[in-house]
């Protein structure tokens, strides 16, 4: 979505909105007499999405993110053994140019949603971790993706050219990891709940883009 | 002996009675650790206080167990909630009290790391774990074993103990637990054996 209209500055000093669930409901409103920015209220509450979604998502090679795996016997919660023929792309790893192609994808999803100086935090953080694990410095283990499954914002702050998001999410990742005894594959997906703080900026009209993120497991969803 | 100092050695010696210092005093034993962290690992131990984050105080405990004596610096009352050190309760803290005062090795890992951790970090040991990656060390366990995961079948690797989320021998990366796995990065500690 883009904004058509962009609040003068020295109209409205500060509105703040307090949001609770995906669809978000206006609880305070305070300025001067303006009406409430949804538009870009929802444009920066999207470009937050996408932002925790490319930094759990972004490195993953396709060929692994896109697998359809073989039939699974449940073990535990979240946990399962793979039987039958486990995809070459699981026993043997991706390819480099899948690696490769990843990488490139993740930088650009990257760049694209944060600006620079926290492009280059994320990309320390995730890019190298990823594309060494896929690279087999740990042969018995493999990223299958992973994703977020919900985000309530508590607190949307919203001034002309920056936003504040204070909230909650639920991180999940899917693993597969090979027992070096038996050589059987089993596949994880661990879930967690985080407090997120995010700071969004107004880089260009309509362009949003996250300047500062920080996320904490909360105490009941410490892995 | 003037007044004023038998004053100050008759309350050193009830607050090392209190506090417990100078037991156990034994060298330090990483099988009694473990044993005590197994124990405790799922049912805490209501003789000591607990707290909300409660994975440093579990290891902390253990490490006691084992041989590390209380002393200035690093201890906790089991009476008292309130009377503790930092370096017994909260995990960058007790890493850095480790590191300088009990460690003979210590050392990095990244997020990358396998199943095992290095041969030298033994049953007894603790790990500590950079959930974010940002420097700051957010949480503490104690290695127990070598074996099969207990909860997550087909896990395989050095197992350890924890609280705050309490569990009992899982991996020690914690991977199948840890939706953030491609991010946290771990330190860990070789306790030498003669630290009492």
């Amino acid at each position: 979505m883009t904004i058509q209209r962009r609040v003068p500055k020295n109209r409205v000093a500060t509105i703040v909105m307090a949001s609770f669930g995906a669809a978000g409901s206006l609880l305070l409103l305070s300025g001067a007499g303006q009406s409430p920015p949804a538009d870009q209220s929802a444009t920066v509450q999207q470009v937050a999405r996408d932002a925790l979604i490319a930094e759990q998502t972004s490195f993953m090679p396709a060929s692994l993110s896109n697998l359809d795996l073989p039939e699974a016997k449940q073990l535990t919660s979240g946990q399962s053994e793979l039987l039958g023929k486990v995809p070459s792309v699981i026993a043997n790893g991706p390819t480099a140019k899948d690696i490769a192609t990843a990488s490139i994808r993740g930088r650009d999803e990257i760049n694209r949603l944060f600006t620079k100086s926290a492009a280059v935090k994320q990309l320390q953080q995730q890019g190298d971790v990823i594309a060494s694990l896929n690279a087999h410095d740990d042969p018995n283990t493999r990223p299958l993706g992973g994703g977020v499954s919900k985000v309530v914002w508590d607190q949307i702050t919203l001034t002309p050219d920056t936003a504040i998001l204070r909230g909650t999410t639920v991180f999940w990742a899917e693993l597969a990891q090979r027992d070096d005894q038996t050589g059987k594959w089993s596949v994880a997906r661990p879930s967690n709940e985080c407090t997120i703080d995010m700071t969004l900026i107004q880089v260009s009209p309509g362009v949003w883009k996250v300047s500062e993120y920080t996320w904490h497991f909360t105490a009941a969803g410490e892995p | 002996m003037t007044i004023c100092q038998r004053a100050i050695t008759a309350t050193a010696v009830i607050l090392v009675s209190l506090l417990g210092f100078g037991y156990p005093a034994s060298a330090y034993s990483g099988s009694q650790a473990a044993s005590y962290a197994n124990t405790y690992a799922i049912n805490r131990n209501t003789g000591w206080p607990q707290f909300g984050n409660d994975c440093t105080n579990f290891i902390s405990q253990a490490m006691y167990s084992g041989g590390l004596q209380k002393r200035v610096g690093w201890m906790s009352s089991t009476t008292n909630s309130s009377l503790h050190t930092t370096s017994w309760t909260v995990a960058s803290d007790s890493f850095d009290w480790v590191r300088l005062n009990v460690a003979s090795v210590t050392s990095y890992l990244p997020a990358s790391t396998g199943a095992f951790t290095p041969s030298w970090h033994l049953i007894g040991d603790p790990v500590y774990y950079d959930w974010e990656n940002d420097g700051h060390i957010d949480h503490a366990s104690i290695n127990v074993a070598i074996g099969t995961d207990q909860t997550s079948t087909g896990w395989t690797g050095n197992l350890v103990d924890e609280h705050t989320t309490n569990r009992y021998k899982v991996i020690w990366n914690l991977r199948p637990y840890n939706a953030k796995y491609t991010i946290t990065s771990f330190y860990v500690a070789h306790i030498n054996p003669s630290a009492s």
